[in-house]
């Protein structure tokens, strides 16, 4: 059977197989890019593209908080609280990492294709 | 149309279904109160019926930061004002019950959960996130734990968790069948997200990522305490609200406790309790009852109960949590 198979023959199928490793690779691995940074506050939601690179202010109770989004990443850079808990968080870069500033009464959280919830215990 | 095609066309039109989309999300309410954030999620409920049954949890949620939150001008500081000037005071129903509710916990957790803390929040300042990062002085402290200054009492360890089911209490009075109230931490469910249950990540303490999920069941709470919520740093240490009443001073050796019950009152308690009570955490969750529990500890080290072992999901989003199993003593 395999001397019926030429050369041309197994570089096919040995294509065919890096494909499906690929496919598989892409469709199981763990999905923690994030693509879109999903501001909200008393006004509603509002929902920013990662590779949209800018600084974004978003409207609370207090005032408003800035966001800023770069490299595919975001964080908040100025909130009218004094204890500025939501800008030490730091830069947000993978899905669901999460950061508020509760006296505003604004959050973000980082969304993905991948693994989602419907709240976050913080 | 043969058998065949009437099959065909079924299957069919079960695949276009199926593929047409995720079920519509659910619709959601934002604000903050009791110092945090509250988050409401509503699903099924008619567009017209939405705004009705989110002002109904707003209207539980500004009941509670009036009248149950030590710092306010409501029912709470009224009977505070009463006791220091040792006069007799009767506060409403509802306060009444939450007060005999925290006294109950506070003797069963042996003082670890104490709602007589409002003086010593006060004198570390963790009452106003507007004042300034200053510990006290070691003679404030002292005066507190001698009891030579007036008790001020605070349900700040169990006025979440009340305010959460009271919110769904008044959901499901109105006929809301799945919901999801997040008070900061706090996070109680009735029914399902949709096809599934309400799917709650829990924060890294140390970090802005998830570390593990949960699927909440309908009337089950998902309550966490950590010590990133409220507090200040001084010279490099973490000063935080979760006093411990042994000693006056932050709890150490816990970053956050995760406790899981259909009790959102006993559940926001014990989790201060628990994360008071340190590596003791085991005896005093058997004394409570509570079964599933997750601690971090401080170092890092993620201590769970095997009955939270079993409801844990690991995360496609970070690193796997590395769990150490921790069998409570069965009950005396």
């Amino acid at each position: 059977m395999l001397r019926l198979l030429r050369p041309a023959d197994f570089a096919v199928v040995s294509l065919a197989v890096l494909f499906v490793a690929a496919v598989a690779v892409v469709s199981w691995a763990p999905r923690s890019a994030a693509q879109v940074a999903e501001l909200r506050g008393p006004s509603g939601i509002q929902r920013i593209a990662l590779d949209n690179d800018g600084v974004y202010p978003i409207s609370g109770r207090l005032g408003e908080s800035v966001v800023e989004v770069k490299d595919g990443n975001a964080r908040f850079v100025d909130s009218p609280c004094r204890n500025r808990v939501c800008i030490a968080a730091g830069w947000l870069a993978r899905s669901e990492d999460f950061a508020a500033c509760a006296p505003n009464g604004v959050s973000m959280r980082l969304r993905g294709q991948g693994q989602r919830y419907d709240a976050i215990a913080h | 149309m043969t058998r065949g095609r009437v099959a065909g066309a079924a299957v069919a039109a079960a695949f276009v279904m199926a593929c047409s989309g995720a079920p519509e999300g659910p619709a959601t309410d934002q604000y903050p109160a009791l110092g945090t954030l509250i988050e409401v999620s509503i699903r099924g409920v008619a567009p017209d019926a939405q705004a009705d049954a989110f002002r109904a949890v707003r209207d539980a949620f500004a009941h509670a930061e009036l009248n149950w939150h030590a710092w306010a001008n409501g029912d709470l500081a009224v009977h505070n004002a009463a006791l220091a000037d040792g006069r007799p005071t009767a506060p409403p129903s509802d306060l009444a019950a939450l007060l005999a509710r925290a006294e109950e916990i506070r003797t069963a957790t042996g003082g670890l959960f104490d709602p007589r803390l409002g003086a010593l929040v006060e004198a570390w300042g963790f009452h106003d996130p507007g004042s300034a990062p200053s510990a006290p002085p070691a003679d404030a402290i002292d005066a507190w734990l001698t009891g030579t200054i007036p008790v001020r009492l605070d349900l700040g360890g169990i006025a979440k968790g009340a305010a959460v089911a009271e919110a769904l209490r008044r959901l499901n009075a109105l006929g809301v069948e799945h919901a999801l109230v997040n008070a900061g931490g706090d996070v109680a469910v009735i029914g399902r997200a949709d096809s599934r249950r309400w799917s709650i990540g829990i924060r890294n303490p140390r970090g802005v990522g998830v570390i593990a999920g949960v699927e909440l069941a309908s009337g089950e709470a998902l309550i966490t305490s950590g010590d990133y919520e409220r507090g200040y740093d001084l010279d490099g240490v973490r000063f935080h609200h979760l006093l411990d009443p042994r000693t006056g001073y932050p709890a150490r050796g816990t970053a956050s406790v995760t406790v899981l019950h259909t009790d959102p009152v006993l559940a926001d308690a014990a989790a201060t309790a628990l994360f008071v009570a340190g590596d003791a955490w085991p005896e005093l969750a058997t004394t409570l009852g509570i079964e599933t529990v997750l601690r971090i500890a401080d170092d890092g080290t993620a201590y769970v109960t095997d009955a939270m072992a079993a409801r844990l999901l690991p995360t496609a989003i970070g690193p796997p949590l590395k769990l150490t199993r921790v069998t409570p003593a069965a009950p005396r």
